[in-house]
């Protein structure tokens, strides 16, 4: 018996230094948010998320594109709220799961969630089997990100401009799968400039394996976003050959605009609806019925974010862009837009699914 | 590329990125020692803190924490039965057998000697093939892709036990249960009950946990007695030591499993979950005992060890040179690198070719550091295994949980490890095999995606494309191969029970016993 | 030895076998009702394997169990055993004369664990299992192990209170800062209270 109780406080001692050596690794970050609470955004009084504790639910896999924007923006929503944060990875069903959940949340939780916009738009518009919330089931707390949106062939391939792909017969884009955004943007061009026998390849586990297999020559194209392809178009195994952004950008200089192209109406049509989806990005939501003043703290408290010395220098070190919206405005310009999508887009987006 | 090994060795060798170092192996070992929270949680918890950090430094602490969890994760197999990670599920099968013989150390003495053998092996082939691989996975499409799934579906023949009959129609189980969720080119559900839970596929960590952790733990609750039941002398340090020499006397298998886990390790979607099943495969098909399989095997447990270490570095390959995971761990690890500022791809085999060394440097030290953790832990950690059971059962099944709700942090993840429990109890309650359910749920889904996009890809031209032809032709030997072997056994095992009927067997144990 | 003996029972192997029978053949006719788009063909392949191997299993089961009544009724003339295997659950099999000779089997073999434990150890085991589960329903983690190695220590493993309260406080507590002030990692939440 004393045997035992020895051996168990042993094992008691070992796990108990295990848990020092993690909060004395915990400590130096953790003391940052009391620090630096006087950056607080002045307005609504937040002090009702003082030292309380937020969930912010992504709703895919750890390491994964939204993981990663979620975890470089938290520092900056700690720091304005003065709250501590804290990423939970609920993957599932598309990440539709977790949202799902989430908008069926009582609105006292204090659980919001960075989503997929373009692809939850995309699933109500197209009326698809799986989102069982509507716009007005969320509250918005801001866009954090959009995707630019690049359509890229193999740089030794025969397609070296969107000129040589519209001439093209079979033409075949890359994808992850139904429903994803690089299925519903292939779909789309394929729909408005008529490509000869044009399919989407589904398949491909990840973004990157898409571009695998872009490089090796089993697709044509991917069409997705170009955060994803840019060390593909840096290093020259890649041509950017149509960008959805004003601009071309600047890895990608030499890549086709919307405005340089002659559209047919329909086209015109089908590419600008994409664009508003699009538009609405990557957000942070919160149950529906959560209360203003709450909701205005974490609108400031994002908008604080995004300007953050701290975020920012994170984004810039990976190359990634934040694209802050409020959510004043995704609910005013983004959301009532969706109802003027012509039958043209919806039936691009119904049969992507 | 002398120089770039030289001055990854010295970015490695700075004393405070040797700092984060020693701080990610303890981080890394109690995490890997806690089931079913492996490499990848740990990454994704510890990610924030390397905001501040410089790349090579970042990627030091990532990488040590990684590596050591594999390492760890094996002590947790061999001496609760639960794996420690789902690519530690291998070293249950022999390593718990020797632990409830009360021969803990030796056990742990062997695994820890054939990982690092392996932890060697594999950097040493990641530092030799990483400038040159890209070349050659290029030429691996989807096809070639089926054919190395087909040929990992192959080595269930081997894995199936006594009975042929069973093993295949648990390989059904598992191809079934793995082709639950979205269908890969309708995206549409099938199988999942009207359970959004189900769309995403059945989750592996739930699984492995319950099939092989669940299972374990319910017998320690019947038995009610400590995990380890032999004598007390064989946890000292001297079983470690025998325990190492046991490993080393297998060397050439540890070699030889190394490789098959770099090599499957390399594949995406393949990675550690396959390579640990194929290398104790072949390391049975081999074996002058393979009746010990299962009960205690010490090449059995050498190959469990030195794949599980050896596919880290392996599965290193993929995501340094195109930024494509070889699993779940490295697919946080990948969002680590761009964390850092790091993008994976032609650069890092260049330009960065320095960088891409600090990790291969890293592998190798931080590896060798975290066994030699361990090795110096190896008393204190035996003797958990002489807790009573009762004591240590509330914690077990709190590893249990936390492990398995780790997956998707869903309830769906609970109900999936009960039910993995049930049928790995009922597994070995009546001698069905488990191994063949997992590797099938793990290949199922695989196939059916790399057949389809082969299909749309080259209609039935891809049925000859060279590389299906060579790998065809492996996978066919494999076959006849296994078979044999396979009908070999049986003859022994009818050779070795001439009359059959309970009475004779009982008689005749009795007399072996005395 | 026993084990041998109950691999003679084939009752199990049918039962499983059937089992897996019925989920293959489940599979098979389900996967029929899924529209035209959805890809069914190596389902369809998996669940025809299922229902080849079951049947293979219950068929080599019949015959194995035949061979062995033979068998049997040859013997009955000098030991008449009182039990049918072909027919008998694990209890019937054991002949009153075996377990004393188990006690030198290895008594860590998983088969012979699962088939040897008294019906009120294995009801308990079952108890606490449920009982922790559907606490960990309602209260969420903390409350559920807690309640699980109190009870546990208590009734299993006759611990002092004394003993069966510190440890139960000391884990819990363990595993409140390890997963709450740590590590952040996620628990299961109970229905009636979220926080846990």
């Amino acid at each position: 018996m004393s045997k035992m109780t020895a051996v168990t406080r042993l094992t008691f001692g070992v796990m108990t230094i295990g848990a020092l050596v993690l909060t004395g690794c915990a400590s130096p970050n953790a003391s940052t948010p009391a620090q630096d609470s006087s950056s607080k955004p002045s307005g609504a009084d937040c002090t009702s998320f003082d030292g309380k504790t937020i969930e912010l639910v992504i709703p895919y896999n750890a390491g994964g594109g939204y993981d990663i924007l979620a975890r470089v923006i938290i520092p900056g929503l700690e720091n304005a709220l003065g709250a501590k944060v804290l990423p939970i990875n609920k993957p599932g069903a598309g990440g539709l799961l977790a949202i799902n959940q989430l908008a069926a949340a009582p609105s006292e939780s204090t659980q919001i969630a960075i989503v997929n916009g373009t692809g939850a738009a995309s699933a109500i518009l197209a009326g698809a089997e799986g989102p069982t919330f509507g716009f007005d089931d969320l509250s918005y707390i801001g866009r954090v990100a959009v995707d630019d949106l690049v359509v890229t062939t193999n740089a030794t391939g025969e397609y070296q401009s969107w000129d040589d792909v519209m001439k093209s017969d079979g033409f075949k884009f890359g994808s992850t799968g139904r429903g994803s955004s690089d299925y519903i943007v292939a779909n789309a061009l394929i729909d408005a400039f008529d490509l000869k026998n044009a399919e989407v390849v589904v398949g491909f586990n990840s973004q990157a394996e898409t571009d695998l297999a872009l490089i090796q020559g089993n697709v044509d194209a991917i069409a997705g976003p170009l955060d994803s392809r840019r060390a593909s178009i840096v290093s020259g195994e890649t041509t950017g050959v149509l960008s959805f952004a004003d601009e071309a950008p600047a890895d990608a200089g030499d890549a086709a605009v919307f405005s340089d192209l002659e559209l047919s109406d329909r086209a015109v049509d089908i590419i600008d609806g994409i664009k508003l989806i699009t538009a609405f990005g990557r957000p942070l939501v919160a149950p529906a019925g959560l209360d203003d003043e709450a909701l205005t703290c974490l609108q400031n408290a994002l908008a604080a974010a995004v300007e953050d010395p701290e975020v920012l220098e994170q984004a810039e070190k990976m190359e990634r862009v934040l694209s802050y919206l409020p959510g004043e405005e995704l609910v005013s310009d983004i959301i009532p837009g969706f109802e003027g999508l012509s039958e043209d887009v919806l039936k691009v987006l119904r049969s992507s699914y | 590329m002398i120089d770039a090994i030289g001055s990854g060795l010295e970015q490695v060798l700075q004393w405070e990125t040797l700092l984060l170092m020693v701080l990610g192996i303890f981080i890394g070992f109690i995490v890997g020692i806690l089931p079913g929270l492996g490499g990848a949680v740990a990454i994704a918890l510890l990610l924030p803190f390397t905001f501040a950090m410089e790349p090579v430094q970042g990627i030091v602490f990532l990488l040590s924490m990684w590596i050591v969890t594999g390492t760890a994760g094996d002590i947790t197999s061999v001496l609760f039965g639960i794996p420690g990670e789902a690519t530690s599920a291998a070293a249950v099968l022999d390593g718990y057998p020797m632990t409830k013989k009360g021969q803990a150390g030796r056990a742990l003495g062997i695994v820890l000697t054939s990982s690092t053998i392996g932890l060697v092996f594999g950097a040493v082939v990641l530092g030799v093939f990483i400038t040159v691989i890209r070349p050659l996975v290029l030429v691996l499409g989807p096809p070639e892709f089926f054919m190395l799934v087909l040929l990992g579906l192959a080595f269930v023949v081997t894995l199936s036990g006594k009975s042929p009959a069973k093993g295949m129609a648990m390989v059904a189980l598992g191809l079934l249960a793995s082709y639950v969720g979205s269908d890969p080119s309708a995206g549409l559900p099938r199988f999942t009950f009207d359970q959004m839970y189900l769309w995403g596929g059945i989750e592996l960590i739930p699984v492995v946990v319950g099939l092989f952790g669940g299972a374990e733990v319910l017998q320690l609750m019947l038995t009610r007695s400590s995990i380890a039941t032999g004598s007390i002398g064989d946890a000292k340090l001297s079983g470690t030591m025998r325990g190492v020499a046991d490993a080393l006397r297998h060397w050439f298998l540890a070699v030889r499993s190394s490789s098959v886990g770099v090599v499957i390790g390399m594949l995406p979607g393949l990675g550690g979950t396959v390579a640990q099943w194929v290398s104790y495969g072949q390391a049975r098909q081999t074996s002058k005992n393979p009746e010990q399989f299962g009960k205690g095997a010490i090449d059995g447990l050498v190959a469990a060890g030195a794949t599980n270490n050896a596919k880290d570095a392996g599965s290193l390959i993929p995501t340094i040179a195109f930024g494509i995971p070889g699993g779940a761990a490295t697919a946080v690890l990948l969002g680590g690198f761009l964390v850092l500022g790091i993008t994976p791809g032609q650069a890092m085999l260049t330009t960065q070719l320095d960088v891409t060394f600090s990790m291969v440097w890293t592998v190798v030290i931080a590896g060798i550091l975290g066994v030699a953790l361990a090795l110096a832990l190896v008393r204190p950690l035996a003797s958990l295994t002489r807790i009573s059971g009762t004591v240590l059962t509330p914690v077990l099944f709190l590893f249990l949980v936390i492990g398995a709700y780790t997956a998707s942090n869903h309830w769906g993840d609970l109900f999936v490890m009960l039910g993995a429990s049930v049928l790995g109890v009922v597994c070995l309650r009546w001698d069905w095999p488990r191994v063949p359910f997992l590797l099938a749920l793990v290949l199922g889904a695989l196939l059916e995606q790399y057949l389809q996009l082969s299909d749309t890809l080259f209609s039935s031209g891809w049925l000859t494309r060279p590389g299906v032809i060579i790998i065809g032709v492996i996978v066919l030997a494999t076959f006849v191969f296994s078979v044999r072997s396979v009908a070999r056994d049986h003859k022994r095992r009818a050779a070795d029970e001439p009359v059959e009927g309970p009475r004779t067997q009982v008689i005749r144990t009795i007399g072996r016993n005395k | 030895m026993t084990l041998h003996a109950e691999k003679r029972s084939v009752m199990p192997d049918i039962v499983i076998s059937c089992a897996v029978l019925f989920v293959s053949a489940g599979a098979l006719a389900l996967s029929f009702t899924f529209s035209s788009a959805v890809s069914v063909l190596l389902p369809r392949l998996a669940a025809s394997l299922g229902i080849f191997c079951a049947l293979w299993m219950i068929a080599k089961s019949f015959i194995e169990s035949a061979r062995h009544r033979r068998d049997r009724e040859e013997d009955r003339e000098e030991d008449p055993s009182p039990t049918d295997d072909s027919r008998g659950t694990h209890e019937e099999t054991l002949s009153p004369d075996v377990p004393a000779v188990v006690q030198e089997i290895d008594e860590n073999d998983p088969e012979y664990v699962l088939s040897h434990t008294p019906r009120k150890v294995w009801l308990v085991t079952l108890g606490f299992i449920a009982g922790f589960f559907i606490l960990l329903y309602l209260c969420g983690l903390f409350i559920a192990a807690a309640a699980l190695s109190l009870t546990y220590l208590m009734v299993v493993g006759k611990r002092s209170s004394t003993f069966a309260i510190s440890y139960t406080v000391v884990l819990t507590a363990l595993l409140w800062v390890l997963m709450r002030w740590v590590t952040y990692i996620s628990t299961p939440a109970g229905i009636l209270l979220h926080g846990g």
